[in-house]
């Protein structure tokens, strides 16, 4: 799987030699502990830092206390607390999909790439847990409106305080919020609440309020508690229980809370592997399926940028139908190239485009649809697959000009998984701005190239995103920057390319590539990077996903069976 | 004792229930709650300091940035915008901060910020992310002087292009811990209602509002607490840590609720203000950062916190500066601009504009003999000295208010000799009335202050 072939490891080796901090990370195919690998001379067993950062985990950029040899062992489990999405689908699947959700909520925070794994780390700051009360009472009283509390309320109360009426809400809007069955601890607790609101507003429905908006404020709600239990089978690891695996599933291939049908499997005892695969199937064939990969794409991409992203008014205008056309321009583009027995690769060499009027602008097609509609570029076109979208080209570009460099991480970081190590401290490169002895970004950035304390990281970088520079900071092609024409000519570790559409033909077929769609729907499916026991799993991963012909579905079917998404680390973190 | 927690008598005051509009009526002023000196509460309780952080990111150059002479200073080009506020400006050069320069911009946030090392979370093969080991000052404060108000502490920020991909460090100035951040409000029209809108009382004379659901909502709160407590005696450390944030969250909360359902005495110089149009961020800064400016300044008069911070612009932060009619983002241009770099300056410039306006706020406001800014304690630093070579020696620090006496005035410029930059914040601390002898971590650890920026 790995490309070792004796020029790129000669490469590696001289960018390593300039390097003067950190070391290219490649996320190898097979367990690897570094130290029998000359291309990394000094590593010592760095295996990835495995799941939550607190403090004595992971500090530096070696990890710590990473295993040599690896043997398999699963990550520990860790509370993971709803993203903003999840929180809304689940609110709307718990209440109605009438109900409305503010998205005043605290943002979520990205982690090595994803929303997913800063999850596994979030916490609530105090004004995280003022706009959730705010929320909370806001649904609640919408989900019990007299109009339609019908939907939720299970009984007819016989009077403002109806306890055993109450009892049955709370259970009943208890089970599906927390996830599981309510103990009777609990039980009693959400239910005091709603009596005892009942009788201070005489109200039974107000009541309800008090205790549903109790339920959304509970950690038990906020926080996928997914913890396993002593696996009797294996007391070397946990086992997350069929009500955990529920809520995993669900969250992984809905991105929303556990269905009934979902919770009732669980609670006969029917999510077992095969069980589980059942379940996979329905999830996965439900149009549900569809939009929660959106998700996946979206954050794994960093498409949610989109929506704040700064350009110069002379660049363009970014007005809201713009940026929503630039981010579902690549997803319903990689929904073609989504389903069962489908290469998703193909998303690297495709044509097609999704535009509305201003995206057909930047695009240059002359058909200017005022919904978004698909269209074909031409076969001469010099733009193909996600190298030649502008979500792509703009989010690595700065407000007036490209950033060759930011479009050169991108691929390096998001496409190929491989990390760049930090710039040096104390250095001063002087890049200069355009003038007419160095026009183009080839020539301000000729210092990144030459300077032997920039070069070791910036070769890694500065000639993919170059190589890009037929477009401007929103994707629109031009012959030229300032005057002068462009070189568009580079080499991926060890192969030339020239141009966009021979660069992503590269990348389409670099194994790397698909290594890096498994590392990312493991990252966030289970929402922390693969750890060094884990990367038997992630071999094996990869190796279905080939067989499979790269298709998604069966990725992420093949992920809910692993050892990853079923077991847990003996020790909780 | 606490200052909120004391009653006064009979007047109404118009409030509307939790789902109902929010009314809140501003009360003049009772200057009979004030002792014959006006410098203290009639009961003889000083009136409190205030503390609060200024944050921008990319650093400065400091040849323009430092003055040219020590003690009495003339302000240099940067900080000419603050000559109206000179005397409660203090220079802080030939500090560094000295717990490691891990990485561009993250250590020297980490570092100034809570004088401890950053924590790297950087597995193999997955983009860099880092966040903070240990809280932000301005939360250390906050835990000692934030119980007594609404609000534990107040969150802004000004500029949103702030870098959302690289974890909690680049984005969030405040933090509890580790992976820990508290999140600032970016809209003032929300700052405003968050503030003054439900749940705010001007305080006066008058009997508590009494409303029933203020007490239901802090059942439920128990109800919560008991979940959260139950929780944690299944989990391990780390889920530990943060269940328990989670815990203290809802206790300020309980708290917030505590707050409007108690009536605090009139403070001098409190009315709410008129609600601000938003200001739409970075199109138009100047506008934000004034809108925001000014809120803070009424939410401190009016004691709904004694704790603030604002992240003007992010580290690393991509911010354009369009109304000073150059192109380019804030970042690109002090790796980009060549010589010495005017638009870069000007940029500098144009932000300690800004921070000149939130203290010409806070001095706008009159408290007791005085005014807030002769009662507040203020940080205000960057990412890194130069973003350039993103340096963190010689760190550019600026120390401005009064500390209620126990800050040096008029400001002075002090220059150390590679001193540890965590001595101010350990100063800081201590002009706070915080019974703290040491400071930081590892590098970062000081028992040493400047004594210079202390009132003699």
């Amino acid at each position: 799987m790995r490309r070792n072939g004796p020029r790129s490891r000669a490469l590696l080796l001289l960018v390593l030699s300039a390097c003067t901090a950190g070391q290219i990370e490649n996320a190898p195919a097979q367990p690897w502990d570094g130290s029998n690998d000359p291309a990394f001379p000094g590593a010592t067993g760095l295996a990835g830092s495995g799941a939550a950062s607190g403090p004595g985990t992971s500090t530096g950029s070696a990890g710590s206390g990473a295993s040599t040899g690896s043997a398999p062992k699963p990550a520990a489990a860790t509370l993971r607390k709803l993203t903003v999405e999840q929180y809304q689908n689940s609110v709307h699947d718990l209440l109605g999909a009438d109900i409305k959700v503010a998205d005043d909520l605290e943002p979520d925070t990205a982690q090595n790439g994803f929303f997913a794994v800063g999850a596994s780390n979030a916490t609530i700051s105090p004004a995280g847990a003022e706009k959730l009360e705010r929320v909370a009472y806001d649904v609640a009283a919408q989900a019990l409106a007299p109009a339609r509390r019908a939907q939720l309320v299970p009984c007819t109360p016989a009077a403002v305080s109806d306890s055993s009426c109450a009892r049955k809400f709370v259970q009943k809007l208890g089970r599906r919020a927390f996830r599981r069955p309510l103990t009777d601890a609990e039980l009693n607790r959400y239910t005091k609440l709603a009596d005892d609101s009942a009788g201070a507003l005489k109200d039974f429905h107000a009541g309800l309020e008090f205790a549903l908006a109790g339920l959304l404020q509970s950690p038990n709600f906020l926080f996928r508690v997914e913890l396993g239990e002593p696996d009797a089978k294996d007391p070397a690891r946990r086992a997350y229980t069929p009500f955990e695996l529920a809520s995993r599933l669900s969250y992984a291939l809905w991105n929303t809370t556990p269905d009934d049908a979902l919770l009732d499997a669980a609670q006969s005892g029917k999510l077992d592997a095969a069980g589980l695969t059942t379940a996979a199937d329905r999830l996965l064939s439900d149009a549900r399926a569809k939009s929660a990969l959106d998700n996946f794409h979206v954050e794994r991409l960093n498409l949610g940028e989109l929506a704040s992203l700064d350009k110069d008014s002379g660049v363009i205008d970014m007005t809201d139908g713009l940026r929503a056309a630039l981010r579902d321009d690549v997803l319903r583009t990689f929904a073609l190239f989504a389903a069962d027995g489908q290469d998703f690769l193909q998303v690297f060499d495709s044509r097609t485009v999704f535009v509305n009027a201003e995206l057909a602008d930047v695009y240059g097609l002359s058909n200017r649809p005022s919904n978004l509609t698909r269209a074909e570029l031409g076969a001469n076109v010099p733009r193909l697959g996600l190298l030649g979208k502008p979500a792509f080209l703009a989010l690595g570009a700065h407000a007036t000009e490209t950033s060759p460099t930011l479009r050169g991480k991108y691929i390096r970081e998001r496409v190929l998984c491989q990390s760049i190590p930090a710039p040096p401290a104390n250095v001063v490169p002087v890049l200069g701005e355009p003038d007419p002895s160095a026009p183009t970004m080839r020539d301000r950035l000729r210092v990144h190239a030459t300077d032997a304390s920039c070069s070791g990281c910036h070769n890694l970088m500065d000639p993919l995103g170059l190589a890009l520079e037929h477009f401007d900071p929103i994707g629109r092609y031009r012959d030229t920057d300032h005057g002068a024409k462009l070189d568009v000519t580079g080499n991926l570790d060890g192969e030339d390319f020239d141009g966009a559409v021979e660069l992503a033909r590269l990348l389409r077929d670099d194994p790397r590539t698909a290594e890096c769609l498994v590392r990312q729907a493991f990252r966030y499916t289970l929402g922390h990077v693969e750890t060094a026991g884990e990367e038997a799993q992630i071999a094996k991963l990869i190796g279905e996903f080939e067989k499979s012909g790269h298709a998604l579905p069966a990725l992420l079917r093949a992920i809910a069976q692993s050892d990853a998404f079923r077991y847990a680390a003996k020790e909780t973190l | 004792m606490s200052w909120t927690k004391r009653r006064i008598d009979r007047r109404t005051v118009l409030r509307g229930l939790c789902s109902g509009a929010a009314i809140s009526v501003g009360l003049p002023v009772l200057e009979a709650m004030l002792d014959t000196n006006g410098v203290a509460l009639a009961d003889g309780t000083p009136l409190p300091k205030r503390f609060g952080v200024f944050f921008w990111g990319n650093g400065v150059r400091l040849a323009q940035f430092v003055p040219g002479m020590t003690g009495a200073y003339t302000p240099s080009e940067a900080l000419m915008p603050l000559s109206k506020v000179r005397d409660y400006v203090s220079v802080i050069s030939g500090y560094d901060v000295k717990t490691g320069n891990e990485r561009g911009h993250h250590a020297g946030c980490v570092g100034i910020l809570s004088g401890a090392p950053m924590i790297s979370q950087d597995p193999r093969g997955a983009p860099y992310a880092s966040t903070f080991s240990a809280p932000s000052i301005d939360q250390v404060v906050a835990q000692a002087v934030g119980k007594s108000t609404r609000f534990r502490s107040l969150e802004v920020g000004i500029s949103k292009n702030v870098t959302t991909g690289e974890g909690t460090t680049l984005r969030y100035l405040s933090h509890n811990g580790p992976d820990n951040p508290n999140p600032p409000e970016y809209s003032p029209k929300a700052l405003y209602a968050r503030v003054f809108g439900m749940g705010f009382t001007a305080g006066g004379s008058g009997a508590a509002p009494v409303d029933p659901k203020l007490a239901l909502r802090r059942s439920v709160l128990s109800a919560v607490k008991e979940d959260v407590t139950s929780l944690r005696t299944r989990l391990g450390k780390n889920d530990q840590r943060r269940i328990d944030q989670h815990f203290e969250s809802i206790r300020a909360l309980e708290n917030q609720i505590g707050a409007s359902e108690s009536m605090p005495p009139a403070a001098a110089s409190c009315s709410a203000p008129a609600m601000p149009t938003d200001t739409a961020g970075d199109s138009n800064l100047a506008a934000t950062n004034l809108a925001m400016s000014q809120l803070l300044a009424l939410s401190l008069a009016c004691d709904q916190t004694r704790v603030f911070s604002v992240q003007f612009s992010g580290s690393v932060g991509g911010t354009s500066y369009p109304e000073l009619k150059i192109s380019g983002n804030h970042h690109s241009l002090t790796h980009d601009e060549g010589g010495d770099q005017p638009k870069v300056r000007s940029i500098t410039s144009f932000i300690m504009a800004r921070f000149a306006t939130l203290l010409e706020a806070l001095q706008g406001v009159s408290e007791g003999d005085g005014n807030l800014l002769d009662r507040s304690v203020i940080l205000a630093s960057s990412d890194c000295s130069e973003g350039q070579p993103h340096s963190i020696n010689n760190y550019p620090i600026l120390v401005a208010g009064g500390g209620g006496g126990a800050l040096v005035h008029p400001g002075v410029h002090i220059k150390g000799a590679s001193s540890n930059a965590s001595d101010v914040l350990l100063t800081l601390l201590q002009a706070m009335d915080l019974q703290v002898s040491t400071f930081g971590q590892k590098g970062g650890q000081t028992s040493r202050t400047v004594s210079a920026l202390r009132r003699a």
